[in-house]
């Protein structure tokens, strides 16, 4: 019953929290703006290129093992590129964390923020340290978790996305693998109440506004066209 | 602001993944390997292991093979007693045969206590002529390669086996090797997910090892079907594979304390 609500209710409830904690912020922040709250993210979460290159490594990895099962389970056919593949991940893996301690170091000296974003943020480092060390300590103990990942974790993501979660994929696994999962749920939750939230909602604003560039021009475009070919005149002559 | 567009262009190819993944065609097993078999040899022309995965799983709970009637008919020699186009019809939907008013299905439903049979509709046509073949062949009554003991292994088969355990050689209905999970004497080529399978021939033994095989470990492709896993020579090859490690391991243990025992003296 708990494992159930875990994988296969938890993941749409934070997606839920997700969307509705950035529509908040963005109500919240719509006067004063998000500028400042991302300039303290990026001191917070984006310090130290150990950390950033680790974990976009990291999610990368990640990516490519539940969107091309198949072509990581090829890969790992030959015994060479497995340990290649495991090595550089759980390299990736110990560099994250080496990351993660630089930046809990900073995050300690650096304060600054209303209480209940400093706790997110505080709740933020630590479902990263859960995802990291969970990561590392599966991967030591269940080996070659990029083929198994493929076959377990690929289909329950893909079963989420359709809107029918196999939480029996996770219920079988060691408590290490269910951990690691629910980490990284449990950070999604999380995440709009942290100083990453005006991240994504910056990143969002940046991402509308460049659709609405485009779109915008084409407006003035089509309303020159018309003001050009006008066919009022025609109709509705003018009086001399 | 470098970093919103970075953000951006992140979070723009990652919804681009995710939609080619969600709109991806579901790929399906290319249905002409399925109701041919390499197992052939074994038992005759037309024995088809996948057409005996499905009779096991959804015939003999209300029917057997040459034992009498149970909940339905005896289906021994049922391919003479009834016509090959009525029967593929009738086990698709026997419910809409029965309505038809057709004489023969309506004399079985009053005859078997108005016990309809289910209407397998998933089943295909060349899936329910598999079966019927399968049935006319004696298909139940003879043994499946899988069976066989292990011990009978030829060292081919022990090779065979080792090949399909640690994924050098593909298995036949695309599930994924054994190595992915397990492994055997410690080894670090095999994953650790799943227990060591070092002794699994010994806890087992063979027959219940030769059932346990038939079950897929994972469910691992959306919408599969997993009624096969394993072909009968795959799953005698590996038996055989574990056989093998079982009595290495057992030698290397027997050494071992006859070593210590004379290294004490």
């Amino acid at each position: 019953m708990k494992n159930n609500f875990l994988f296969g209710i938890l993941p749409y409830l934070s997606l839920g929290l997700l969307a509705v904690g950035i529509l908040a912020r963005y109500l919240l922040l719509k006067k004063q703006g998000v500028a400042a709250d991302v300039s303290q993210a990026r001191s917070v979460f984006a310090s130290g290129r150990l950390w950033q290159g680790s974990v976009l490594l990291l999610v990368a990895a990640h990516l490519v093992v539940v969107l091309a099962p198949r072509g990581v389970l090829l890969w790992n056919a030959s015994t060479a590129r497995l340990y290649l593949l495991e090595s550089v991940a759980f390299a990736a893996g110990l560099a994250a964390l080496a990351g993660w301690l630089a930046l809990l170091w900073r995050s300690l000296r650096q304060r600054g923020g209303s209480l209940l974003t400093e706790l997110s943020d505080t709740v933020m480092l630590a479902l990263l340290f859960v995802g990291i060390t969970s990561g590392l300590l599966l991967a030591a103990f269940y080996r070659w978790g990029s083929s198994w990942g493929a076959m377990v974790l690929a289909p329950y993501l893909a079963s989420l996305l359709h809107g029918k979660a196999e939480a029996g994929l996770m219920i079988q696994m060691p408590f290490l693998v269910r951990l690691h999962v629910f980490s990284m749920f449990a950070a999604i939750a999380v995440t709009p109440a942290t100083r990453l939230g005006s991240v994504i909602l910056a990143a969002l604003q940046a991402i509308l506004g460049a659709l609405a560039k485009p779109l915008a021009a084409a407006g003035r475009a089509a309303a020159a066209w018309a003001r050009k070919h006008n066919p009022a005149p025609l109709f509705w002559p003018e009086e001399d | 602001m470098k970093i919103h567009v970075l953000l951006g262009a992140w979070a723009a190819c990652t919804a681009v993944l995710i939609l080619t993944f969600l709109l991806r065609p579901v790929e399906a097993r290319p249905p002409a390997s399925r109701g041919e078999d390499t197992d052939a040899g074994a038992a005759g022309p037309k024995f088809s292991a996948e057409a005996a995965a499905i009779f096991g799983k959804r015939c003999t709970a209300c029917h057997t093979y040459g034992r009498g009637i149970k909940v339905g008919p005896d289906l021994k020699g049922v391919t003479e007693r009834r016509k090959r186009d009525w029967l593929v019809r009738f086990i698709h939907g026997s419910s809409i045969v029965i309505k038809s008013g057709d004489p023969t299905a309506t004399a079985l439903f009053a005859e078997f206590k108005q016990q309809r049979m289910p209407d397998w509709i998933d089943l295909s046509d060349p899936q329910i002529n598999n079966i019927l073949d399968y049935i006319a062949i004696g298909g139940p009554d003879i043994k499946p390669q899988d069976e066989h003991d292990a011990a009978s292994a030829a060292p081919a088969d022990i090779e065979r086996g080792r090949q399909l355990f640690y994924g050098l050689t593909a298995l036949r209905y695309g599930s994924q090797a054994c190595a992915t999970c397990h492994t055997v004497q410690g080894g670090m080529r095999g994953g650790s997910l799943g227990p060591d399978l070092t002794q699994v021939y010994f806890r087992y033994q063979d027959k219940a090892l030769t059932y346990f095989l038939r079950q897929p470990c994972f469910q691992w492709q959306m919408g599969e079907s997993t009624d096969v896993y394993l072909t009968p020579k795959e799953s005698f090859a590996i038996k055989s594979f574990l056989r093998n490690v079982a009595l290495q391991n057992r030698a290397a243990l027997s050494l071992f304390e006859k070593t210590r025992g004379g290294g004490s003296q």
